[in-house]
This record gives C-alpha cells, structure tokens and sequence, in this order.
C-alpha cells in the first residue's frame, strides 16, 4: 500500500471511530430517556459507583498534582514578572494556565490513567464472561445500564475534580507565592477574579464535558469491542488510554486555538506578552 | 381451545458453528413442554449447541431459517418490543453469565430491579424465597467469583426463574449429578414447568443418556440438529440479534 493509500485508509479508520463514538453516546443518551421509567434504582446506583470511583477515589492524585503544578506555575511566574509589582500578571496567569489550560488536562489525565483503563477492562471482562449476554436476555439494555451511567458519572466527576483542582492550585499556589515572595492576597484574588471571564469558563466547561464525554465513551467502546478471547482486554485497555489521550490532546488544543481565534479568551501567550 | 406455542420452528432453520452449519426443525413448543436439543451426531458439538441456546434465547438469528417466539420473529421487533419478549424468557448459561461486581442476591435480584415493577421489600422477599428454595441462602453475600460450579449454575438458574419466565433455554445440564439422577435445579426447573407452566428447552453438546431418561421420565422429548451438508454460510453461530 502506498502511503497515500495508507494516509486515506487511516482517516476513513478514524472517521469510522468518531462516527461509532458519537453513535455510542446517541444511543446511550436514546435508551436512558427510552427506558427511564425501568430499574430506576440500579441507573442511579451506577452512576454513583461511578462517580465515587472516577470521582472521589481520585481526589488525593489531583490534589497532589494541582499542588505540584500551582507550586511551579507560581515559581515561574514570580520568575517572569517579578515579585510585589508581577502580583497581577501572576494572578491572571494562574487562572489562565492552571485552571484554563493546565487543569482540565491533568485532571483528564488521572481519569484516563484509573478510570478509562479500569472501565475498558471492566466491560471487556464482562463481555468475555458473558455477562453482557446475560443481561441482554434479561432485557436489560447494557448500553443504559452499563454505558450511559459511566458517561454521566465521568462527567460529573470530571466536573467535581476540576473544582477540586483549581481550589487547590489556587490555594496551594498562593502559599508558595507567599512563601517565595510577599504576595498580597487581596491582589493576588483580584488579579485571580478579572482574569476569569464567561468566554474563558464557556471553553472549560466545554473541554470537561465534551472530554468527559469524549474519553468515557471511547472506554466503553473498546471494552464492548472485545469480542470473546481474554487476550483481548489488554489490547482493548491500552487502545482506550491512547484513543483517549489523543483525543483529550486534539480536543483541548482546538478549543484554546479556537478561542484564541474568536479573541473572547485570552491565551497563556497573551498574558504573557 | 388449543394454547399458543412458545416457541415455533417453521422448516428448518440452521446456525454455523465452527465452520460447520447445522440444521434443526421443525419444532413446536408448547407452554410446559420440555425438549432436550442435542447434535444428532455421536461427537460432542458444543458450539452448535451454544448457537441453538442463543437463538432460541433471542441472542442471535439463525443463519437461515424462521424462529418465531411467542407469535413473533425476535429478529424483526425492534428493540422496545424486542425486550418485552426478553421478558418472559430467561437463559441459563452453562458458564459465566454472574455479574462479577455483585452479590449472589443482588444478581438474583436483577431481572426483578431491572424492570423496576417491584418494590425493594417485594424483591427481597422474592429473591430470599428463591434462594431458599435453591439451598443457597448461605451464598446471599458472596461473589459469584468465589463459588463452585455446582453453586454458580445453582445461582444462574435462581436468577433465571426470580421473574416467573415463561420459556427457559438451559445451556447444558449444569449441576447434574449423575450419582442422584438429578439435582436440586433441575427439581425446581421442573417444579416450575409443572407450576406455572414454563417450557424449557435444554440445549446439550452431545447425547447425555441419563438427563434424556430423566427428561423422558417427566414427559419431556429430545430433538436432533444435524449437520447441514450445504456450503457454510451466514455469521458464525448466527447473526447477533
């Protein structure tokens, strides 16, 4: 195969995948409004496990990281701008860097290292077991029991954990300013405040929600992907982390592009200069 | 007045198994009726057998042919349609098939908080009774990981008859114990035929003399599928339905 030939098979490949992603996602969202009224308790049951798991088990590795990246950013930003006068410039750069750009990445990192991993696993095991099978026979759907309640649980705890996130970076930044340098903290939160604006929280929201959305349903498509062999889970898994990673990658760079482009988002490099 | 079949096998209808198609029909079941489906051949084909189960429990389509379950082809029902017949069935896998991150009595539970027409009180009640009655109320809180075969299928089959079906397909003879001539499953699979009149099917790798004899003792039959000389074709074990 020639590499055009090979360049045109890989992005009808792809194109394929995004085309199943969103199917997964329109099916899951289909059968929950379908068969809302059915095993009610066992849809809210799920989405808690999920949301617990995704969520609250990951808070000690997102405050670790939020710490470690609020301590560098405050670090190289005192070393850019100076201390007391570079107060404002590194309060806006915080908010712009950590919480805008920074944040969500990582905070979509940890998920994709515990939870797409464990959910890809997860499913496939199940499919190798039979259990999918089994609930199918039962007239259980298990793209609303198992799909949708991993897609909304993702989303929520990706939510919850970039709150998480961002109160302590900002925290945890704003001690190792104070401790580097003497930060007012009134100036510090102002310049914090004026940097956040609707625009700047539209593109987060966007990147949290649609990622979550995103990299939970690539998971669940490569565990309902394993077809019947238990060789196949760990393929299935590294091909959901990947999948994930690149779509997380792409997905953040053309929102902050696209943002930079409409101007209603200042970008890292604007705060910058 | 005559009962309406549970399940009709109009002609034949054939499934391909390990390359090899295979042919069965056709057959009428009536509500409490038991059949034995075996390979008419004298070697085990368990494949075929397991893409007979799974037909005939909605899982897949034959690769050519017509089952109509309950006066429809699952096949062309869509989905809403398509999970009111799964509700009358049940399937009792030979193995795996347990919800690894439940309970014994929470997987026993799931065909009733599924459908979500039961209260939590009426579901316990049930699945305790149902366990009970499966000698397995000491098991309520383990995991299907740690459980035996015998247990497991025990486990498989309390879950299968919690919601009342009214046709049952059984993936081999699961915890038979030829010692007794029987076990408590497939006591209570009968007791439920006779009760409330479930038909049941029982699809078996190869011929098992003992369960025909048993089967045959409780007016049940056998039926054979045979191999299909015509060229391979269609979805390995039918189509996903």
């Amino acid at each position: 195969m020639n590499p055009v030939d090979r360049l045109g098979a890989a992005v009808l490949s792809g194109g394929r995948h995004v085309l199943y992603l969103l199917g997964l996602v329109y099916l899951a969202a289909k059968t929950t409004w379908l068969l809302r009224r059915q095993g009610r308790r066992e849809f809210r049951r799920e989405i808690l496990l999920q949301v617990y798991f995704t969520g609250v088990q990951a808070i000690g590795p997102v405050v670790t990281l939020a710490a470690l990246a609020g301590t560098v950013v405050v670090a190289e930003g005192l070393a850019l701008f100076g201390t007391l006068s570079g107060a404002e410039a590194l309060g806006r750069e915080v908010t712009v860097l950590l919480l805008r750009e920074v944040g969500p990445l990582l905070v979509a990192g940890v998920v994709i290292a515990r939870s797409v991993t464990a959910i890809a696993a997860e499913l496939g095991t199940m499919r190798v077991q039979r259990e999918i099978e089994a609930l199918e026979v039962m007239g259980v759907s298990p793209i609303r029991l198992l799909v949708a309640p991993r897609l909304l649980g993702g989303v929520m705890a990706l939510l919850g954990l970039n709150v998480v996130f961002g109160v302590a970076a900002l925290a945890l930044g704003f001690a190792s300013a104070r401790a580097i340098a003497a930060i007012p903290a009134s100036l510090f939160l102002s310049a914090v405040l004026s940097a956040v604006s609707a625009a700047g929280l539209l593109a987060v929201a966007v990147k949290i929600v649609v990622g979550g959305l995103g990299i939970m349903a690539i998971a669940c498509y490569h565990g309902f992907d394993v077809r019947g062999a238990p060789t196949e889970v760990p393929v299935a898994v590294s091909r959901a982390a990947l999948n994930a990673l690149v779509f997380l990658v792409i997905l953040h760079a053309s929102i902050t592009l696209l943002a930079f482009l409409v101007g209603g988002a200042p970008s890292p490099m604007a705060v910058i200069r | 007045m005559s009962v309406a079949p549970v399940l009709v096998v109009s002609g034949r209808v054939s499934v391909v198994a390990e390359g090899e198609r295979w042919s069965l029909g056709p057959v009428t079941v009536r509500p409490g009726d038991m059949l034995a489906l075996r390979p008419a051949a004298d070697r085990p084909v368990p494949e075929a057998a397991l893409a007979f189960a799974r037909v005939l429990a909605t899982l897949a389509s034959p690769s050519s042919g017509r089952v109509e379950l309950f006066g429809s082809d699952p096949a062309a029902l869509p989905y809403l349609s398509l999970q009111r017949v799964r509700f009358r069935l049940a399937l009792v896998q030979e193995s795996g098939g347990l919800l690894s991150n439940r309970t014994v009595a929470e997987n026993v539970a799931l065909p009733l908080r599924a459908r979500g027409d039961a209260g939590d009180d009426a579901v316990e009640a049930e699945v305790g009774a149902v366990l009970g009655r499966f000698g397995l109320s000491d098991l309520a809180t383990r995991r299907p990981h740690g459980l035996g075969a015998a247990a497991a299928f025990g486990v498989r089959a309390a879950r299968a008859l919690v919601a009342r079906p009214e046709w049952v397909v059984v993936e081999g003879v699961g915890d038979w114990e030829a010692s007794r001539g029987g076990s408590r499953s497939w006591e209570l699979i009968d007791a439920a035929r006779e009760a409330s009149g479930t038909a049941c099917a029982v699809c078996l790798p190869g011929a098992h003399s003992e369960f025909e004899a048993w089967l045959a003792g409780r007016g049940g039959r056998v039926e054979t599928f045979a191999a299909d000389t015509r060229a391979p074709g269609g979805a390995e074990g039918g189509r996903d339905a």
